[in-house]
């Protein structure tokens, strides 16, 4: 905060309280607004939902339409057929990791493979099993396990021992699908051909997998091993001594082999050197591929038990509701059919018609804009109160009837109907029945009733576009046109009256008939009579009269403004002639004073002349001459003495006179009027200061040897110094002290050397003139003490210097007094 | 919240205006003498308000001379030792007395007090021939010289940010329901 001792002018930006409440004015209608945008904006937002949802289904039922479709064409099922399909699929996407549109993939892949309808229907659940159990793709393990059922020739109903083993197998080994898929699609012909089962197969492969060998030699040097194993000419049966037909005999042969402690070379001798690695691993994981095979044939269930594992988990609810949401989703639309798409075309249509009424809406925000615009200016800012007052008195019922009409005419534009009807269709929506023939039906009425306020909407705005008027009825109209015709008219026979009565009085000044000054006072009496005629029009035709009332106002201060100044002006002039009256005066005085005291020196002089004469005629003794002297020296004494208080008669006077004139023209400036009273307080001051004067001057006795000395042309003081009691002098009415040889310059070389008289004088410890030592210095006063510190006034008052002449050495009674003699001689 | 950002920027405009009419005043008035109130002056704006200040303390004193202070009893006294310390004190021939000085300064115009204690009533010295129609009051003056126009001033930019509070006010809501 600033400091506000420092402050000297503040403009504070006052009715910021008003502000409020215009800002709760604007807030009540941004409110109405608001709510009717906010109900606009959710049925938007739930119209965006809704849309969304829509979309979102629609996708997930045509992707699935669309899979479903090449699932009909792969597998070429028949209507029945397909039909189970289609629904399997739903169900297992539903209930499943897998969404119904994966699960339709599987069937296609399975389709590909050959497998027909029943098959599909007997390998799909096991197929989900399996990817659940090893988070594989569900087309992927499609393939895989229908390529091993197609590979060993088995039912599509042993799908589910299939993918019971592989799961086993993909747990208790280093195979996964990726290299079972691999090794399988080579050996598994061959398998199945010498009677070697799927179990006692997948042990090897998940030997040789183990052991490091990649799936791909694994099964081509299993197959290879396999046919040698067939082959009874091959190197291989003849060292068994049998050819190996069934999973038994591969388990024999392996033992056989085991023991015979084969070296490589020997080995080398029974398989091709590329299959030495297998075939040795073969004979050593002999043991190996016994318990493998043991745990496949147990394996019934583990992949059901593994996907439950799999499936107990946050992620595998998270992928069921996914999957059931898609089930929903693909649902809903299979149920509601076609009814949407035409849903969405009339949203579409509705959405586009109120954008072609959005510049209304536009124009009434625009406009309660402006008007709080307009408020502002005058309510808020500091003009005349009555202006003020008035203009907002017109603006706040300006802003509540046009709120109520904007109100309206939003509610008729069809934002209020956007934001009703779309909260409407969004709820019916969302609360359709699923049957989808009656959600159309309620859809048909919705989009009718949707129709119908649309039309309302439009004869709303048609209205709406010359609100005010279209209120009233059709007469009422027209006598309100008929009125503003007349008013209008007289409207302008006014200004027509005034025009030309205003040129007249032009004419008049110009001619030189009427002065400035009557001009003025005319012009001014006609222009207020018009306004007031102005002002009885307004008012009887209700219109609104502020800006006439303003006029009128301003009118009126700006001629008591006028005349006021004019008044001020004409005083000071007269003020001013009074001092200058009252100076030639005083002036006068002083002069015909002068003189006369110049007389009775000469007088005096021509006296002691002839008494001078006489006594150097004889005709008087020495002591005769002496006494005559005295004589005329205490008769112009006396003479002097009368003069000197006429003097201080007419310059107290003058001074009281003074004091009266400025107080005066204190009291006419409304900035010094205060000042007025404490001007005239010091009347007494100058009066008793008159007093004093006389008084001291009257004291004087000749005979106490108050020599009145002239030195009107200067010279040297000579007498006591300031320590004896000093020489008085006569200065101006007042007595001063001063001291012998001290020096006296006139008034005319004063002027003429004043600086080197100040620098002189300072020289000799005396004060420099410009800090008081001139007689006639009236700065050296109130005024001055003003303007310097405070400091220096005490350091003034303190030093040691002496001023050869200061006023308040004088006396204190001058400080109170303003006038200061300016003219003294001594 | 009301945003006065255009009539804040007009304020300045405003403190500027006072600021010269003050300077000219003070010009008018002949308390130019060393340009030190003048130089002094300064605005600045702090919420809705322009404070138009002075750097030094003594304008109070020029706007209205029975403002000047006067030293107590006190104050009279230590100066009057520290004097008499330094050796500058010359006293006349009965003594210095703190009284009797501040008397004499009480008499000789300072202060706003008469000597027994009662309001002094403010006055305005007219020298002979001054013909200055006015010597006091200069921040009265120029605040009653320029309110008019000061108002004239604000008054659009006011209004202007009413709109803008209005405009904000429907925009903003649009959109708090949109996000």
């Amino acid at each position: 905060m600033a400091n506000t001792e420092k402050i000297v002018v503040q403009v504070v930006v006052k009715g910021e309280n008003d502000l409020k409440k215009v800002g709760k004015t604007a807030d009540k209608s941004t409110k109405s607004f608001g709510k009717m945008a906010a109900g606009v904006l959710a049925a938007v937002a739930a119209f965006r939902q809704i849309n969304e949802v829509i979309g979102s289904s629609i996708k997930s039922f045509r992707d699935f339409e669309f899979q479903m479709a090449k699932v009909k064409a792969v597998t070429g099922a028949s209507e029945k057929d397909f039909k189970k399909l289609s629904s399997t699929a739903k169900e297992l996407g539903r209930t499943t990791f897998f969404t119904a549109q994966q699960v339709s993939e599987l069937q296609t892949n399975f389709g590909k493979l050959g497998f027909s309808t029943q098959e599909i229907l007997d390998a799909q659940k096991a197929t989900l099993l399996l990817a659940t159990a090893t988070d594989a793709d569900l087309g992927r393990a499609a393939i895989v396990a229908g390529a091993s059922i197609r590979g060993f020739g088995l039912d599509a109903k042993e799908t589910q021992r299939v993918v019971d083993v592989m799961a086993k197998a993909f747990t208790s080994s280093a195979l996964d699908l990726e290299k079972f898929q691999t090794s399988m699609t080579k050996v598994a012909p061959i398998s199945a051909a010498a009677g070697i089962s799927l179990e006692a197969t997948t042990a090897v492969m998940g030997t040789l997998t183990d052991a490091g060998i990649e799936a791909s030699i694994a099964g081509t040097s299993l197959r290879n091993i396999f046919l040698k194993m067939q082959d009874s000419s091959s190197e291989l049966s003849k060292f068994l001594g049998f050819t190996v037909n069934s999973a038994d005999d591969l388990q024999i042969a392996l033992n056989k082999l085991n023991d015979a402690g084969l070296e490589n070379e020997e080995i080398m001798e029974l398989v091709d050197l590329r299959q030495v690695a297998a075939f040795n691993t073969m004979i050593k994981g002999v043991d190996r591929i016994g318990e493998l095979r043991d745990a496949f044939d147990n394996a019934n269930g583990s992949s059901q038990e593994m996907s439950d594992i799999i499936g107990d988990t946050l992620e595998g609810e998270m992928k069921r509701l996914t999957s059931a949401s898609e089930g929903l989703k693909i649902a809903l639309v299979d149920k509601l059919g076609g009814g949407m798409r035409n849903v969405l075309k009339r949203f579409t249509d509705f959405l586009n018609k109120l954008t072609d009424n959005s510049d209304d809406v536009a124009r009434f925000i625009t406009r309660t804009i402006d008007l709080v615009k307009w408020i502002g200016l005058y309510r808020l800012g500091v003009l005349a109160t009555t202006k003020a007052t008035v203009a907002w008195r017109a603006a706040t019922a300006l802003l509540n009837g046009t709120l109520k009409i904007t109100k309206g005419a939003l509610a008729r534009t069809g934002v209020g109907l956007l934001a009703v009807l779309l909260g409407e269709l969004g709820l019916k929506y969302l609360t359709a029945s699923e049957d989808g023939e009656e959600f159309n039906k309620t859809q048909e009425q919705i989009n009718k009733e949707t129709e119908r306020q649309l039309e309302l909407s439009e004869k709303a705005l048609k209205s709406q576009s010359s609100i005010g008027k279209k209120t009233k009825k059709e007469i009422e109209a027209e006598e309100q046109a008929a009125r503003d015709k007349k008013f209008a008219k007289e409207q302008d026979d006014l200004k027509n009256n005034f025009t030309e009565g205003m040129s007249k009085l032009k004419e008049r000044l110009k001619n030189g008939l009427d002065t400035q000054e009557e001009f003025d006072e005319k012009a001014f009496t006609k222009e207020q009579l018009h306004l007031a005629n102005m002002l009885g029009l307004y008012k009887r035709y209700g219109q609104n009269t502020a800006n006439i009332n303003a006029q009128i106002l301003d009118n009126e201060l700006n001629r008591i403004e006028t005349v006021a100044e004019a008044e001020q002006r004409a005083f000071r002039e007269q003020q001013d002639i009074k001092q200058n009256q009252l100076g030639l005066a005083v002036e006068t005085a002083d002069a015909i004073i002068s003189i006369t005291t110049q007389n009775l020196n000469r007088q005096a002089e021509r006296d002691t002349k002839l008494l001078e004469e006489r006594k150097e005629a004889g005709l008087i003794t020495q002591e005769q001459y002496e006494a005559g002297v005295e004589s005329i020296q205490k008769k112009a004494f006396e003479q002097k003495k009368k003069m000197a208080l006429l003097e201080i008669l007419i310059d107290t006077a003058a001074a009281v006179a003074k004091i009266k004139i400025q107080a005066a023209i204190l009291l006419a400036n409304p900035f010094t009027a205060l000042a007025a009273p404490a001007a005239l307080a010091q009347i007494p001051f100058a009066i008793a200061s008159g007093v004093i004067q006389a008084a001291v001057i009257q004291a004087q006795e000749y005979a106490n040897g108050g020599m009145i000395e002239e030195f009107a042309n200067g010279g040297l003081v000579h007498g006591k110094s300031h320590a004896q009691g000093g020489e008085k002098f006569a200065v101006g009415g007042r007595v001063v002290e001063l001291e012998g040889g001290e020096a006296v310059i006139n008034k005319r070389s004063t002027a003429m050397f004043s600086r080197q008289l100040s620098a002189m004088n300072s020289a000799g410890g005396g004060v420099k003139f410009a800090d008081g030592g001139l007689l006639n210095m009236p700065s050296f006063s109130q005024q001055q003490f003003n303007a310097i510190g405070q400091n220096q006034m005490m350091g003034a008052m303190g030093s040691s210097s002496k001023v050869v002449v200061v006023e308040a050495d004088i006396t204190d009674s001058q400080n109170s007094v303003s006038v200061i003699q300016s003219e003294a001689t001594i | 919240m009301i945003k006065f950002k255009k009539t804040l920027k007009q304020l300045k405009v405003v403190g500027q205006m006072l600021k010269v009419g003050l300077q000219k005043e003070l010009i008018a008035q002949k308390h130019n003498a060393t340009g030190r109130l003048s130089r002094g002056l300064n605005y600045e704006v702090k919420g809705t308000t322009l404070n138009v200040m002075s750097s030094v303390s003594y304008w109070k004193a020029v706007n209205n001379p029975s403002f000047a202070k006067i030293p107590n009893l006190n104050a009279i006294k230590s100066w009057l030792n520290a004097k008499r310390r330094n050796g500058t004190l010359v006293e006349p021939a009965g003594g210095s007395s703190p009284n009797l000085i501040l008397k004499r300064m009480i008499k000789s115009g300072y202060g706003n007090r008469n000597f027994n204690g009662s309001m002094r009533d403010p006055y305005e010295f007219y020298d002979e021939g001054n013909k200055l129609p006015r010597r006091t009051n200069f921040a009265g003056y120029v605040a009653n010289k320029f309110s008019k126009e000061v108002a004239i001033k604000l008054a659009p930019s006011i209004g202007a940010d009413v709109a803008s509070m209005i405009r904000e006010k429907i925009k903003n809501n649009t959109k708090a329901k949109v996000s």
